[in-house]
C-alpha cells in the first residue's frame, strides 16, 4: 500500500511512498473520501514520496475542494527537494501550505 | 439451464451416432430420462447429415461404424463449426481403446459401454457447462470486436476534427521551430503560433494534465480562444485570463492546463512571457552564450479564477541573437536505461557545447539519451527565434488582393476614461467596431497598427508620463513595463480620445485618426528615432506611423495627434 492515512484530533494525515502519479489515484481517493465534516486540517506527508506528476498535482486540488477550497485547511510537508521543486513550477505555494 | 442453443425453455438437444440400434435405444432412453431431445444417426455419413450446428447440443459419436467412422465424421462436424463450440463425447468399449489417440484429436471426452447414468448426467452436464462458457467468451469477444472497430473510427475522426481545430495556423511562423511526439494520435501536448494585426507574434506552448484523448478535449476551445483573440489583437494577458476563464469552466477539479504564453514584439524588441506552470524556459543568446532562466511564476490555468489570478507578465529585452528555448516535463523527465532522466542539464549543456544548431543537438541527445527505451510522457520541444531580420515577418508584403470598397462619410469619437484604461487594451475593439461601419479589412493590420501606437504614445508619454529613455538599456527595460504597470493602477484621472472620421477621397477614402489626451504632453523628437538603426530598442512607433499614413502630426504640446490614411480601390 503506497498510501496511507489516519485521523487523530479531527486532523487527518496522508502518508504518499514512493511515486505519486495516476497509479495511486484509487487510493488517495479513499483518503480524501474519509474526510467528514468534522475533519479540520490534512497535511499531505510527503516524505517518502519520490515523484510527482500532473495527474498528482490534479488530485491535490480535488482535495482542496473537498475540504471547501481553503488554503490554510491543507499542508504539504516534508516534500523533498525534487518533490517540492515540481509544487513550486506549478505554483502551489498559492493553493497550499507547503513546508 | 441455459445451456441451449435455443431459448431457455426448449430442452437440449443430443445427436446419437452408433449403429447398433440396441446401443442406441438404450443411450437414447437415458438422455430422454435426463431431459435430452435425441436425434439418433446409424453412422458418419448420416451424422454429418443431420448435424445441425445452430440445433444441437451434444453429439455421442460411436468410433466403429460402416461408411463412415466416428472420427472421421468427428473431423467434419469439428469443421462445420468454426469458432463455435459444441461437445463431442466418442463412445468407447471392446478393443476401441486403440483409438484413443486420433479421438482426442477431434473429441471432447469418452464415455464408456456399459452405459452408467451418473457418469453420464455428470459429464454431459460438465461439457454443457463449458460449451456455454465458451460460446459467452465467443459472443463477447465478438462485442470487444465491434466495439473496438467503432472505437477505432470514432477514434479517427475525433483526432481529425481535434488537427483541424488546433493545427489551422500551426507552424506558419519561420521563427517557431519545434519538435512533438505524442504518445498517441492525441496529444496532450499543445502549441499554437499566430500574428496579432500589429504583426506580434503571439504563441502557446501547453500541456494538459494526462494523455490522450482527455487531455487533447479541452485543447480546442483553447486554440479556439487563442487564435480568434490574437487575430483581433489582444495581448497574452488578455488571452491568458479568458483560457483560464474558459477551463475552470470546463475542466474537472483535478484537470488543468500547465502553459506559457509568449509575445515577441519586433518594434519593440520586447519579448514578454506570461508562464503558468510549465517547466524553467531557457532565454538563450546564440551571440554571448548567455542563458538566462525564466521559471513559472503564475498557477497553471483551469484551477482558480481569473480575478485570483493575478498574472505575472515578463518583459526581456532580446536581440535577434535570442533564442527562447521552452519544454514540457514529458523533454527533462526522459529517463535513459538506467532510470537517469535528461534534466535541465542536459539542455542547458547541448546550448553550451553548440549554439549554432542547439535545437537540432538537444533533440539528438534526447533521443540518444532515450535509447530502445518507450516513450514515457508528451515530449514538446519548441524554439522560438527573436530573428527580426526583415524577411521573416510578413506585414509590410505587398497586398495584391483587389479592393473595391464603397467610400462612406461618418465620423465617431469614444472616450476612455482612467478607470477603463486600467481594466484592458481598448484598440482591439476600437478596430473592429470601426471595420464595421467602414469596411476596411484589406487594410485591416496597418489601422490596427497605427491606432496601437498612437494608442500607446498617448498612454504611456501622455497620460503616464513615462520617459522612454529609460528603455535604453535591459535593466531599465524591464523597470519600463513595471514602471508602466504601476502607474496604471494608481492612476486616479485623466482619460484618452480617439475621433475618428472617414470622408470619399479621389478612387477611395481618407481616414482621420484624432487622438488625444489629458496628460502633461511630450515632445514627439524624444520619442523618436529612425527604423534603420536596430539597436535602439523604442521610438520606432512614430516611423512606422509616418511610413504607414499619408500623414502625422502633433500639436498642443503632443496632446492631440492627427493620423491620415489614404486608400484607394484597385
Amino acid at each position: 500500500m503506497s498510501i496511507s492515512s489516519k485521523t487523530t484530533d479531527n486532523k487527518l494525515t496522508i502518508n504518499i511512498s514512493g511515486r505519486f502519479d495516476f497509479s495511486v489515484h484509487k487510493e488517495f481517493r479513499t483518503a480524501v473520501d474519509s474526510i467528514s465534516n468534522d475533519t479540520k486540517h490534512v497535511f499531505v506527508d510527503l516524505r517518502t514520496t519520490e515523484y510527482v506528476d500532473s495527474s498528482a498535482l490534479g488530485m491535490l486540488l480535488m482535495l482542496k475542494s473537498k475540504m471547501g477550497d481553503q488554503k490554510d485547511k491543507i499542508s504539504l510537508i516534508n516534500a523533498k527537494p525534487e518533490v517540492k521543486k515540481i509544487l513550486e513550477i506549478a505554483n502551489f505555494g498559492q493553493l497550499f501550505t507547503l513546508s | 439451464m441455459s445451456s441451449l442453443n435455443n431459448s431457455v425453455n426448449s430442452p437440449p438437444q443430443a445427436l446419437i451416432v452408433d449403429d447398433s440400434l440396441t446401443q442406441r435405444l438404450l443411450l437414447s432412453h437415458m438422455l430422454d430420462q435426463l431431459g435430452y431431445e435425441v436425434t439418433a444417426a446409424k453412422n458418419g455419413k448420416e451424422a454429418t447429415e443431420l448435424f445441425n450446428p445452430e440445433q444441437t447440443d451434444v453429439v455421442f459419436m460411436d468410433i466403429e461404424m460402416p461408411i463412415m467412422n466416428g472420427i472421421e465424421a468427428a473431423g467434419i462436424i469439428r469443421q462445420t463449426l468454426g469458432e463455435r463450440f459444441i461437445p463431442i463425447i466418442f463412445i468407447t468399449g471392446g478393443d476401441s481403446d486403440k483409438y484413443l489417440d486420433e479421438c482426442s484429436e477431434v473429441g471432447d471426452d469418452f464415455i464408456k459401454k456399459p452405459f452408467n447414468a451418473n457418469i453420464l448426467s455428470s459429464k454431459t452436464r460438465s461439457l454443457l457447462r463449458i460449451k456455454q462458457l465458451y460460446n459467452e467468451q465467443i459472443r463477447q469477444k465478438k462485442e470487444i470486436e465491434a466495439f473496438k472497430a467503432l472505437q477505432d473510427k470514432e477514434h479517427d475522426t475525433a483526432a481529425d476534427i481535434y488537427e483541424s481545430i488546433v493545427g489551422s495556423g500551426y507552424m506558419q511562423s519561420p521563427n517557431l521551430h519545434s519538435a512533438l511526439s505524442p504518445m498517441s494520435k492525441f496529444n496532450g501536448d499543445i502549441l499554437l503560433c499566430a500574428y496579432t494585426p500589429a504583426d506580434k507574434l503571439n504563441v502557446l506552448l501547453g500541456d494538459f494534465t494526462g494523455h490522450g484523448i482527455t487531455a487533447s478535449l479541452a485543447s480546442a476551445p483553447a486554440a479556439e480562444i487563442f487564435y480568434g483573440m490574437t487575430k483581433k489583437g489582444f495581448g497574452i494577458r488578455e488571452i491568458t485570463e479568458e483560457i483560464n476563464f474558459k477551463l475552470k469552466r470546463l475542466l474537472p477539479i483535478n484537470m488543468f492546463l500547465a502553459a506559457t504564453l509568449a509575445c515577441l514584439d519586433r518594434e519593440n524588441h520586447n519579448l514578454s512571457i506570461i508562464t503558468c506552470g510549465l517547466p524553467d524556459h531557457l532565454l538563450f543568446c546564440k551571440q554571448t552564450g548567455d542563458i538566462q532562466t525564466v521559471a513559472s511564476n503564475n498557477l497553471p490555468l483551469g484551477i482558480v479564477d481569473s480575478p485570483e489570478l493575478n498574472l505575472i507578465e515578463k518583459h526581456h529585452l532580446v536581440t535577434s541573437s535570442h533564442r527562447l528555448i521552452m519544454f514540457t516535463d514529458g523533454v527533462i523527465e526522459t529517463e535513459n536505461d538506467e532510470g537517469i532522466p535528461f534534466g535541465f542539464d542536459g539542455v542547458t549543456s547541448c546550448l553550451k557545447t553548440n549554439r549554432e544548431s542547439c535545437f537540432n543537438d538537444i533533440i539528438s541527445t534526447l533521443s540518444t539519451h532515450q535509447g530502445e527505451l518507450a516513450q514515457q510522457d508528451d515530449i514538446t520541444l519548441v524554439r522560438l527565434s527573436c530573428d527580426f531580420t526583415p524577411e521573416k515577418w510578413g506585414l509590410y508584403s505587398s497586398n495584391d488582393k483587389q479592393v473595391k470598397i464603397e467610400a462612406s462619410n461618418w465620423k465617431s469619437s469614444s472616450t476612455l476614461d482612467y478607470s477603463t484604461l486600467k481594466r484592458f487594451n481598448p484598440v482591439p475593439t476600437l478596430v473592429n467596431s470601426l471595420m464595421e461601419t467602414q469596411d476596411l479589412m484589406p487594410f485591416r493590420e496597418s489601422i490596427f497598427l497605427v491606432i496601437t501606437e498612437l494608442f500607446i504614445n498617448s498612454l504611456d508619454h501622455g497620460l503616464l508620463d513615462l520617459d522612454s529613455s529609460l528603455k535604453s538599456t535591459p535593466d531599465g527595460f524591464a523597470k519600463f513595463f513595471e514602471l508602466k504597470q504601476h502607474r496604471l493602477e494608481q492612476l486616479t484621472e485623466g482619460h484618452i480620445k480617439l475621433i475618428f472620421s472617414h470622408t470619399p477621397y479621389e478612387k477611395g477614402g481618407k481616414l482621420t485618426i484624432r487622438i488625444q489626451d489629458t496628460g502633461s504632453g511630450f515632445n514627439e523628437q524624444s520619442i523618436t528615432s529612425g527604423l534603420a538603426d536596430n539597436q535602439q530598442y523604442s521610438g520606432r512607433g512614430l516611423e512606422l506611423i509616418r511610413q504607414i499614413c499619408d500623414s502625422l502630426e502633433y500639436s498642443n504640446g503632443g496632446r492631440q495627434a492627427t493620423a491620415t490614411f489614404i486608400w484607394q480601390n484597385t
